[in-house]
């Protein structure tokens, strides 16, 4: 599935090849996928730098755990739940984390969208609750089945479906398809509420 | 009699979270019966159908990853164990330049300097502690904190290295706060003054023994019985330093802000520099993922 031009073999015997000592396997294998790992830190950090920190974080534990690689799903699902799992994680620290400014930061945009559309789902997507986030990007965005995602994520696919399904509504709201129901409605203002457990 | 409208449970419906199960029967009859449901749920389909076109678009943009960024990933992969791998983009700023040019030429350079250097890496962590080099770190099984001294060295299952157990630990059975965590700091500076606390109080104890919250009943909070395995907390301990980087001084199985929480006490990282710096994680910690289920991160005091 995955292309092999640059190295001809598939994802495990890399894996394997960097358990072996070949000090280049495991860079062949981040190489080939690095385009969808980034597009999903990306997207569920909403910040081009915090993206980068989660994905330097995700591949350096990826590195070190290798050997804990059971076979049991594909590389590619191992090195997804990775990157989520080191998304979150930040994402975590982030809310809990008394906030330092450091005094040189300089806030790089985060993507750079051709299109006003893509912003503004960019923006709403930032406030979702991290677990809804995360589930949108993989089934909505990235084009992984319910039954991926649910892999991905280690919970059950109604799991997954609930997620996508509350987070599409509150991006409703959000993009402005859908009234605010604040009156009577239980979807809650969604603003400043990253974090917010739903199940 | 109406029922109020309750989006989260309509949208599971419109979603098909709710296929198979007793409540997609009563929303459907909601949406029949009811004018709000009704009206709710069309609006809802539409909206739903609106947002997927947006969410569609938002997909096709172009998400390559852009060059620094695998540049600095590819540098990160070579020498995993090197400083290289703390250069994340806060620190290094602008990734698209050389960091060690770029350190060396703008104003904080020298402080963050010093802060990596003072994190060793998880790795060469590890590797210190498997060889026993770590002069002063405590090891006072008999004082009342434990130290797997017994597993120090032993290859784990699966191959890896269980250097990274010998770190002492203890239940303390507090529930630590943010900005309250002086006590760990005593515990690892005085340990033998720690196991004097715990017999005459049931305060902080060795593995196994009691503690002093309601609910502990003298052992680990059930969550964290996985963490209490050399291999589980090995790899949890593993995926502290990835973050941090530094030296685990000393690990308590305890609560945070009322929650099983594993309670690490470090030095060296990168984000305390010469400080003691704390790193509470949850019992997902070093899970096969590697990560560390992060709750909190700050300095000791």
């Amino acid at each position: 599935m995955h292309a092999v031009a640059a190295d001809g073999r598939d994802d495990a015997a890399l894996l394997r090849a960097h358990l072996d000592g070949d000090q280049e396997a495991f860079g062949a294998l981040v190489r080939r996928h690095q385009d969808r790992l980034w597009a999903l830190a990306l997207r569920t950090m909403g910040d081009r730098e915090e993206a980068a920190d989660a994905l330097q974080d995700a591949m350096l534990s990826a590195y070190r755990a290798a050997e804990r690689f059971r076979g049991d799903s594909a590389v590619t699902t191992w090195l997804h739940r990775i990157v989520v799992n080191a998304c979150l994680d930040r994402i975590r620290r982030r809310q809990v984390r008394p906030t330092v400014p450091l005094a040189e930061t300089d806030q790089h945009a985060a993507p750079a969208p051709d299109r006003d559309t893509a912003l503004v789902v960019h923006d709403a997507l930032r406030q979702l609750p991290p677990d809804q986030r995360v589930a949108l990007v993989l089934v909505d965005l990235q084009g992984y089945s319910v039954a991926d995602a649910a892999q991905v994520l280690g919970t059950a696919e109604g799991t997954i479906k609930s997620r996508c399904a509350r987070g599409r509504a509150r991006l409703a709201v959000l993009l402005g398809h859908l009234r605010n129901p604040t009156s009577g409605h239980n979807v809650g203002p969604v603003k400043g509420k990253e974090g917010a457990a739903h199940d | 009699m109406t029922e109020r409208v309750d989006l989260d449970r309509l949208a599971d419906f419109v979603g098909g979270a709710l296929d198979g199960t007793p409540d997609a029967d009563a929303v459907r009859d909601l949406i029949a019966g009811d004018a709000a449901w009704e009206s709710a749920y069309a609006d809802l389909v539409t909206a739903d159908a609106a947002v997927r076109l947006d969410l569609a678009e938002y997909a096709a943009q172009d998400t390559r990853m852009p060059d620094d960024v695998a540049d600095r990933l590819a540098s990160v992969l070579r020498s995993p164990g090197s400083s290289s791998e703390k250069a994340t983009a806060r620190e290094t700023r602008d990734t698209r330049r050389p960091a060690s040019r770029t350190d060396a030429t703008r104003p904080g350079a020298s402080r963050r300097r010093a802060r990596l250097y003072a994190g060793l890496s998880a790795v060469t962590a590890v590797a210190l502690v498997a060889f026993g080099l770590l002069v002063g770190l405590p090891r006072v099984a008999r004082d009342g904190i434990k130290s797997n001294s017994d597993t120090a060295g032993a290859p784990a299952p699966g191959g890896q290295a269980e250097a990274a157990v010998d770190t002492p630990q203890q239940i303390s059975g507090r529930d630590y706060r943010r900005g309250d965590f002086g006590t760990l700091g005593n515990d690892a500076n005085a340990p033998g003054a720690a196991a004097a606390r715990s017999s005459e109080r049931g305060g902080p104890n060795a593995l196994g023994g009691a503690a002093e919250q309601p609910g502990f009943a003298g052992s680990t909070p059930p969550e964290l019985q996985r963490l209490l395995t050399p291999t589980a907390r090995a790899a949890c301990i593993q995926a502290i330093q990835a973050i941090h980087g530094g030296i685990v001084r000393l690990v308590d199985y305890a609560r945070f802000e009322g929650r099983p929480a594993l309670v690490a006490l470090l030095d060296g990282t990168r984000d305390g520099g010469a400080g003691s710096w704390v790193v509470v994680v949850g019992p997902d910690c070093g899970q096969p993922t590697g990560n560390a289920d992060e709750r909190y991160s700050g300095p000791i005091a």
